[in-house]
């Protein structure tokens, strides 16, 4: 299958020698001659697989260093897809900055895992080297496989079955009308049905990105501060950048240019997203509307939401406060600190109404009272993951949702097109019987069943 | 009274019934060469629609096309007595298509009568059969009940409904086959001698009204097809729609005397131990079932064209007799309606088809077949190709040939059996769309060119006809190359109109079967742009049109049919260790431990196994090399 590329500091953080940056994907190749430029010459398609040349390695024009480079050639590679792997000098500033230099030549961040992922996925490893990869990396930890594949008891187990159970209602009223023409079946709305299917494909995605929740090789945890202008954002950010125990460096992120500052900790990377904007003056409240602070909390797996202490709640606090509420319901998981800032001024609003549930903590981001304790709190998150984090089960999950997510989009495209039922409804059908992968159940006789439940039909 | 036996003769094979299901086995047999006795307790009514005077329908039509294909019979004694065509689900995708017709029921047993009485090495006899005798877990003859004995190597029992049939009207209960037909008494505790399972079903029937009787004013008339397309690939000539139905409706004074008359209901009294047909339910089943519904939709069907009946669809009942007729005549039309024939329940006797094997033979006694209702189905359609399914096996295996076995890939009858053989059933089962996991492929409209080949092989195809099909879609192979490689003539009125309906860009020198593949675009209209096509005939085009625009989606699912054949026969090795499976289900790693499949077909087929578990299965063998 023909992924996009990914790439990933593959090295641990902290101090060392060498530090490995590994590519892979579609257009792995072609990134990287943008970056690494080999003492041959030659280009990474035409070097030998597996031979480590030396080279320069380049962030646009600037030299960043002299290190060494090995391609692999698909299928023989770790993941399965075209590969490389570039051995530079250890220590964060220099793979940082050739990290950088790959996210602007084409390539993507990694999520936690997702080259493992991939591996699977094609079929490189097998369910117990899989297993073994996890034991390997997390040796302190020991690998924990559920034996729940079909019976799952889970939320995400529950939240698939939801899911596939919409589906299978709209599978069993097409059906209806179609075994049973002329029976006066209303025949399903297509505008609902393609909302719907949108709908489930939305909550697939979201549950896909809760399935790679792993403790594998983290790239950091993204983290999102949310609150209203003048709530002392940057400020917070700034104090917390600065802070002494953090070392700072910029990372160009993603195709949309958004600026990614991250400091590192004891037990992981924490990466503050979305901090561009407001990272410039304290005041840019045009720039960030509610719709980016939305889409980073979507990203987010650690939210600060902020208020002003010495000021009254306001309506934009409401909003951002809903938001991420919100995005607590569909994702529990998501760890949300709720900062009260402006202890300085006398704290005169508790902020009570908003995120009732989470103890408060207090701080002033102009002194840094209490960021101590907030950086503290966030470390200490940095720690705990999904103990039910079954890699290989969670890989079968990703494939699973990957495969009835493209059925999905594939059949809301066949229904834009004014294709026939028939069509779609094995579309449908498709859909359900791949979710049925990991309920365990048939769609046939659910079908069957539903039809007659639901609809009064047959003679 | 001990009755004295005699010598009858001596046959190859004997079907016991001449239904739906007997009449295919029969001439199958026949056709192939086997000498085949036939017995029906009434040479009157073979061939006989005891409940719907209609044929196909959705997902039975396929069947109809299916076996119209292989050589069967039934699509051609349709056309000859079809009297309203219509073509369900139009518009709603060429996979859903299906075929119904009207049948003048009595011109159909005649017509049936006829065929079988003509046909060489087939021999029918008006009598009941008593008796399977079996030597050895082998069938060896039959006896009816007058005595006579036919010594016999095979066997096929089509009973349909008679089978110790007993008919429940209300409180009443009597024994009786359909239709007002004899029962058939002690066959049935012959066979569980067998050993066979033997469980009891039901089914029920409306009511039959004079026409004259019925007050059409206001109910909506509901015509045929103007476009017939026939049920046999065979039938060249020009059918015509000779005949309509109507539509009516119960409303809540129906539903409060039904209500009202519950208790006298041999199904809501206890009476009825039969288990009936969820889909085909009676209307105090309706009504309770969906109790805030204020009416229920019923067809008014003629039963034939030189008959006055009229059956009501829709209303089928066991209530009793007066309660029956305070109910139908409280319906639009039908207040002063005149009763011929009472709606009944009938319960019969049939056989648990995971007994038999996917050539309908019984596991338990060899030469032994099963075939319609008798296996637990339902249905006209379902019984007939059962019944060819059963006679050509029954013949294949005399005659040392291989076994005839149609896959669930292969089209809906060898989904049909699949079902039935393997998975069983709880009630009787009625063929539908949603239990084919291949409608794109498996087409009503294709059957010929899936099946025809095998049904020429079998020899119950005739070459004309096979040479017919060959043509027909060497034209079509022709038809889609021209299409493709042909750019359509410019014209900016339909370019624009095509723009407007699709959205997208029409350039100049598009193809004509990109055009063809649009939304909304039919083979028909594209002359305009197409001005040097051949001429040809309908169905040809109607496969062009189709392989053209749903090309992709037809690949795709014959993509899934290769990969689910490549999987099921990948080789589980003999000594893998099913409960060191960590991330499989307990009790699929003791069904498959015990079981021991050989591949991953056999495994998916393990009851307690289900497709999750196959999914992690195969994840733990070589995973993804699909």
């Amino acid at each position: 299958m023909d992924r996009d590329t990914i790439c990933a500091i593959a090295s641990p953080e902290g101090r060392g020698a060498i530090g490995v940056i590994r590519i892979s994907g579609r257009d792995a190749f072609a990134c990287l001659d943008r970056v690494f430029y080999a003492k041959s010459g030659k280009k990474a398609a035409e070097r030998v697989p597996r031979d480590m040349v030396m080279g320069k390695i380049y962030h646009g024009d600037r030299l960043v260093d002299e290190g060494m480079c090995a391609v692999f050639f698909a299928p023989a590679s770790y993941t399965g897809e075209n590969s490389a792997e570039i051995y530079c000098h250890g220590g964060r500033v220099v793979t940082r900055e050739i990290l950088a230099a790959l996210l602007e030549s084409g390539c993507r961040l990694a999520r936690g895992g997702e080259f493992t992922e991939r591996a699977f996925l094609n079929g490189k490893m097998d369910l117990a080297a899989a297993e073994a990869v996890e034991e390997l990396i997390d040796a302190a930890n020991p690998v924990y496989v559920s034996t729940a594949a079909a019976n799952l008891s889970g939320r995400f187990g529950r939240r698939i079955r939801e899911i596939r159970d919409e589906l299978m209602d709209v599978a069993a009223h097409y059906a209806a009308c179609l075994d049973y023409a002329d029976e006066g079946v209303e025949p399903p709305d297509p505008q609902a049905v393609e909302e719907k299917m949108l709908r489930a494909e939305r909550e697939l995605q979201k549950l896909r990105a809760g399935c790679l929740d792993g403790k594998i090789v983290r790239e950091g945890a993204p983290v999102a501060i949310v609150g209203r202008t003048n709530s002392g954002k940057s400020t917070l950010l700034n104090y917390i950048l600065g802070y002494d125990r953090a070392i700072v460096t910029n990372i160009a992120g993603t195709t949309r240019d958004i600026i990614e500052e991250s400091i590192s900790l004891k037990n992981g990377t924490l990466r503050f997203i979305d901090t561009a904007g407001f990272r410039e003056t304290d005041d840019p409240v045009e720039r960030i509307g509610i719709e980016r602070s939305r889409e980073s909390l979507a990203r987010a797996e650690m939210v600060l939401m902020l208020f002003d202490g010495s000021t009254a709640p306001s309506e934009e606090d409401r909003i951002s406060a809903q938001a991420v509420e919100n995005e607590l319901k569909d994702r529990p998981n998501l760890q949300v600190f709720k900062v009260i800032n402006k202890q300085d001024k006398g704290l005169s609003f508790g902020y009570e109404a908003f995120l009732p549930e989470l103890d408060p903590l207090y701080i002033s981001a102009e002194t840094g009272e209490g960021v101590d304790t907030l950086l503290e709190s966030l470390e200490e998150s940095l720690k705990t993951g999904s103990d039910e984090a079954d890699l290989v089960t969670n890989l079968r999950h990703s494939d699973v949702i990957i495969r009835a997510s493209d059925v999905l989009s594939a059949t809301v495209a066949d229904q834009r097109m004014m294709m026939t039922d028939d069509v779609i409804w094995s579309g449908v059908i498709s859909a359900c019987e791949i979710l049925g992968e990991i309920t365990g159940d048939e769609v046939k006789e659910d079908m069957i069943q539903r039809i007659f439940a639901q609809f009064c039909v047959g003679k | 009274m001990q009755i004295t036996r005699y010598q009858a003769g001596t046959y190859d094979v004997a079907v016991i019934g001449l239904g739906h299901a007997g009449i295919e086995a029969a001439l199958a047999c026949a056709r192939m060469g086997l000498r085949t006795i036939a017995f029906t307790i009434n040479l009157d009514s073979v061939g006989n629609m005891p409940c719907n005077p209609a044929i196909g329908g959705t997902a039975k039509g396929h069947l109809v096309r299916e076996l119209d294909a292989l050589g069967g019979e039934m699509g051609k004694a349709a056309d000859d007595c079809c009297i309203e065509y219509r073509m369900l689900n139009r518009g709603k995708g060429p996979a859903v298509y299906s075929l119904r017709g009207q049948i003048d029921r009595v011109k159909y047993r005649e017509r049936m009568k006829a065929t079988l009485e003509k046909t060489e090495n087939l021999y029918i006899v008006q009598a009941e059969v008593v008796e399977l005798l079996t030597e050895d877990q082998k069938v060896t003859g039959v006896v009816t009940r007058t005595g006579a004995t036919y010594d016999v190597k095979a066997a096929i029992i089509c009973t349909g409904t008679y089978l110790e049939g007993s008919v429940i009207i209300g409180e009443l209960s009597y024994e009786s086959g359909p239709d007002g037909l004899f029962p058939s008494k002690g066959l049935s505790a012959s066979l569980a001698k067998t050993g066979h399972t033997l469980r009891r079903f039901k089914t029920g029937t409306p009511p039959r009204v004079n026409r004259s009787t019925v007050d059409f004013t206001n109910l909506e008339i509901q015509t045929g097809d103007e476009d017939i397309e026939p049920f046999s690939f065979s039938t060249k000539e020009k059918k015509e729609n000779l005949a309509v139905c109507h539509l009516t409706y119960t409303n809540p004074t129906t539903h409060q005397i039904i209500r009202d008359n519950l208790h006298r209901s041999p199904l809501f009294s206890g009476n009825i131990k039969g288990i009936g047909p969820r889909y085909c339910p009676s209307i105090e089943d309706k009504v309770v079932r969906f109790a805030d519904k204020d009416r229920h939709q019923l067809f008014v069907e003629p039963m034939g064209l030189d008959t006055d009946e009229l059956y009501i669809q829709g209303f089928s009942s066991s209530m009793p007799e007066e309660v029956q007729l305070q109910m139908l005549h409280s319906v639009e039309g039908m207040e002063h309606a005149h009763v011929q024939r009472s709606a009944y329940a009938i319960e019969y006797d049939c056989v648990d088809p995971r007994e038999l094997y996917p050539t309908l033979e019984s596991k338990l006694i060899s030469g032994l077949y099963g075939a319609g209702q008798f296996n637990g189905s339902s249905g006209y359609e379902e019984a007939a190709v059962q019944g060819f399914v059963a006679g050509v096996n029954a013949a294949n295996k005399l005659l040392g040939r291989e076994p005839f076995v149609l896959m669930r890939e292969d089209g809906y009858i060898g989904t049909l059996i699949d079902d039935l053989t393997d998975k069983g059933t709880n009630e009787p089962y009625r063929m539908m769309t949603s239990r084919s996991e291949y409608r794109l492929i498996n087409r009503q409209d294709n059957a010929d060119q899936r099946l025809m080949g095998i049904g020429h092989d079998l020899g119950l195809v005739s070459d004309e006809t096979y040479k017919d099909m060959l043509r027909k879609y060497a034209l079509v192979e022709d038809e889609i190359l021209r299409l493709e490689k042909t750019g359509a003539r410019f014209d900016e009125e339909f370019f624009k109109a095509v723009e407007e309906k699709t959205g997208g860009n029409v350039h100049k020198g598009v193809k004509l079967a990109d055009l063809l593949r649009r939304p909304g675009v039919t083979y028909d209209e594209l002359a305009v742009v197409d001005p040097d096509r051949p001429t040809l005939p309908r169905d040809v085009t109607q496969e062009v049109e189709i392989a053209v625009k749903y090309e992709g989606y037809i690949k795709r699912e014959r993509e899934k049919v290769d990969k689910v054949k490549r999987l099921a026969k990948r080789i589980l090795p003999a000594d893998l260790d099913y409960m060191s499976m960590a991330t499989l289900r307990l009790e699929a790693r003791q069904k498959l431990a015990a079981a021991k499949p050989n591949t991953i077909g056999e495994a998916s087929r393990i009851s307690g196994v289900s497709p999750a578990d196959i999914s992690v299965l195969l994840l733990y063998t070589e995973q993804g090399k699909a």
